[in-house]
């Protein structure tokens, strides 16, 4: 096991940040912590890393109890904070020097790893760049860079793809999954679903500092009632028909709006299929018609009540 | 590692523009605006020759002592400047020079010495104290020969008898001239030396996960906290002496502002006010938990009261404040480092200065046990979103 966390919890004054949360990372996995805002994904990161002070519970890492001069520990974790954390004065080279040469002291290993890097992040044209002259893009690109040149076992990545353009995010994500298949273990928290469901192996959903569901996307999804949600696209309908859609097998929600129609199917087969028989026996016509799975946001929603932008 | 860190910071430190504006150019262009400042009040209180008309009458001609300890106070001396100015003249043309207000009094001997003022002032007493002052010494003179009539043939013991009398020439306690404007300069100094709390900030911020994401990558990694807090201390504390050193350079070599000889105690001044300077940034930064504008703009407060306290806006209140509360001589960093270069400008001895110096050195290890005391804790209690640029 990689990360072991116990019971874990993190009070500020009354608010209960961390509430009793045990978590398991094993190696190889790319585990993926998803929640809203404020749902206690950074508190849970920073307590992890010793950073926090925590109330209760236990954290192991790599199984040795983790604390702030576990140095042999840390010399094995890289982190790639939510916000750039790159010196102005420093070239792109010598941030990533720098950072590197807390964790290796030979000069030979150290420039090779710096390197990679660069490398790896693609900013070998950009490497005496001084960060201002950076697009937002590549300046997170250089922040993942100063997080991994030292070429950790555990790379922990806190929201790295905030207000970044879908371009560098793309590669962001291509990268991480790159790092996962060179063999470090991955911990990635965001609160953009897609992003989660696409690379990682394995998910928590947290909420208000609680463990709402964990498993791998599918698992997840098989807890919920959501089968299937079918729209269908400039349709006219009376109350009528409304009320006979909403009687086929598994329709479990039925909403009309603006010529516009979304059927929420539980799990069953055939659900698409009996609604276009249906509409084509009244002898409606209509437009597009889409077929959607359900994604973690149904998994938060049916849990909570509330979408995972709320 | 140490090494590592240090050429990094040094790097950093040395491409931070704005600190390096406000630690050094500031200073220097300050210093330059002083000079001008300065030039027209020096002029302004230079002492020049009292104007006197002296009456050339036959009493007069036949006085050669009267006339031997007027030339000792009109005739320049090296760098002392001259008491009187005298002019020789005619009882008609005396008189309207004096009316005229070209003079400000009249020697007349008759055989007596008189004097006559159209009015009393610092100028007319200064005259008559050397005339009361010649008085005393021609009586004394009198007495003597009475006492010992062959003194008149003896030329040489006369002569080392006369040797004992200066008319009226101010000499220093100390081996220095005394100059008011040294003091704004030195308050300068003092305050550069300060400013360099603000390196301090940056130091410590930059090693703290609640202050900063560099601070929090810091934290990550396998390498203790005070080891790089130490590292960058050195490393600010290399490049604010240079400042500090520069500044002396420019204000000696180039605004002639005047400091003592001693080159290597001027510079022990220096270095010892820059770690003071610098450990006063790392305590506040490491206490204060607030933002960086808050922390700098309270050592901006302080920076500024101490050496306002020290000088910098009014010399004498440098005095006022010493002599109504003797203890702020000694628990104000900016005078210390003031007093220190006083110390070695004014007086022969160096017990002043030691003392000095060994109060600043209390003082940066006071304000570093404090650092340590608030840096030195491992996990903290929250770590507030820092924003990008932070």
């Amino acid at each position: 096991m990689v990360i072991k966390v116990e019971n874990l919890v993190k009070r500020y004054g009354d608010l209960i940040a961390v509430d009793h949360l045990s978590l398991e990372v094993r190696q190889g996995e790319i585990f993926g912590l998803l929640g809203p805002n404020g749902s206690g994904k950074t508190t849970l990161i920073n307590c992890i890393l010793a950073l926090l002070k925590y109330d209760k519970g236990s954290i192991s890492v790599f199984g040795k109890p983790m604390a702030p001069d576990a140095y042999d520990i840390k010399k094995d974790i890289g982190v790639i904070m939510q916000n750039v954390a790159v010196f102005n004065e420093l070239t792109v080279y010598e941030n990533i020097d720098y950072f590197c040469g807390l964790y290796v002291r030979d000069k030979t290993e150290r420039k090779k790893l710096v390197e990679e890097a660069i490398d790896f992040v693609g900013l070998n044209d950009f490497r005496s760049f001084y960060p201002k002259k950076l697009s937002g893009g590549l300046l997170r690109r250089l922040n993942i860079a100063c997080g991994i040149a030292h070429k950790p076992k555990l790379i922990i990545l806190d929201e790295p793809t905030v207000a970044v353009d879908p371009q560098s995010r793309n590669n962001i994500l291509e990268g991480i999954v790159r790092l996962n298949r060179l063999g470090a273990t991955i911990v990635y928290t965001s609160h953009y679903m897609e992003e989660v469901e696409q690379i990682c192996s394995r998910i928590m959903i947290i909420d208000k500092g609680r463990i709402i569901a964990t498993g791998t996307k599918e698992e997840l999804k098989s807890m919920i009632n959501v089968g299937e949600i079918v729209s269908v696209e400039s349709v006219e309908l009376d109350q009528n028909l409304l009320d006979v859609i909403r009687r086929l097998p598994n329709a479990s929600q039925v909403d009309y709006e603006n010529s516009n129609l979304t059927v929420t199917f539980t799990k069953g087969r055939n659900n698409l299929l009996n609604l276009m028989d249906l509409l084509r026996k009244e002898n409606i016509s209509y437009g597009s018609v889409y077929s959607k799975l359900p994604t973690l946001n149904d998994v938060f929603l049916e849990f909570t009540g509330r979408q995972l932008r709320d | 590692m140490f090494a590592h860190v240090f050429k990094y910071r040094m790097k950093c430190f040395l491409g931070d523009r704005v600190t390096l504006f406000w630690t050094m150019v500031f200073p220097i262009l300050l210093s330059t605006l002083f000079l001008m400042a300065f030039s027209n009040f020096s002029k302004a209180t230079s002492f020049t020759g009292i104007k006197v008309a002296v009456v050339n009458n036959d009493a007069y001609q036949e006085n050669r002592m009267f006339q031997e300890a007027l030339d000792s106070v009109t005739e320049k001396q090296g760098d002392e400047e001259q008491l009187l100015s005298m002019e020789l003249v005619s009882l008609e043309e005396a008189e309207t020079l004096l009316d005229q207000g070209e003079v400000h009094g009249i020697i007349l001997l008759d055989p007596d010495i008189k004097l006559v003022v159209n009015q009393s002032g610092f100028n007319q007493s200064i005259i008559k104290s050397f005339l009361d002052q010649y008085q005393q010494v021609s009586a004394s003179y009198a007495t003597l020969f009475q006492m010992s009539p062959e003194l008149l043939a003896n030329r040489d013991a006369l002569k080392d008898y006369s040797a004992n009398y200066d008319f009226l020439v101010e000499r220093n306690p100390g081996k220095n001239e005394t100059d008011i404007t040294v003091t704004y300069f030195y308050a300068l100094l003092a305050m550069t030396a300060l400013y360099g709390s603000f390196w301090g900030i940056r130091t410590v911020n930059e090693v703290q996960a609640d202050q900063s994401m560099k601070g929090a990558r810091v934290n990550l990694a396998p390498v203790h906290k005070m080891k790089t807090l130490l590292a960058g201390i050195l490393a600010a504390w290399i490049i604010q002496f240079a400042e500090l050193s520069i500044l002396i350079l420019y204000m000696s070599m180039v605004l002639k502002v005047s400091f003592s000889n001693q080159v290597w105690c001027i510079l022990l001044t220096g270095l010892v006010g820059s770690l003071t300077g610098i450990t006063l940034g790392t305590m506040v930064g490491g206490l204060i938990r607030k933002s960086d504008g808050i922390k700098t703009g309270v050592l901006l407060g302080i920076t500024m009261t101490l050496s306002g306290f020290a000088g910098l806006y009014f010399a004498s209140f440098k005095y006022v404040v010493t002599k109504a509360v003797p203890v702020m001589a000694y628990i104000n960093p900016a005078n210390l480092i003031t007093d220190a270069l006083y110390a070695l400008y004014y007086y022969d001895t160096y017990e002043r200065f030691a003392l000095n110096i060994v109060l600043l050195l209390a003082f940066a290890a006071v304000f570093c046990l404090l650092t340590y005391l608030s840096v030195r804790r491992n996990r903290y209690a929250s770590i507030p979103s820092i924003q990008e640029g932070d």
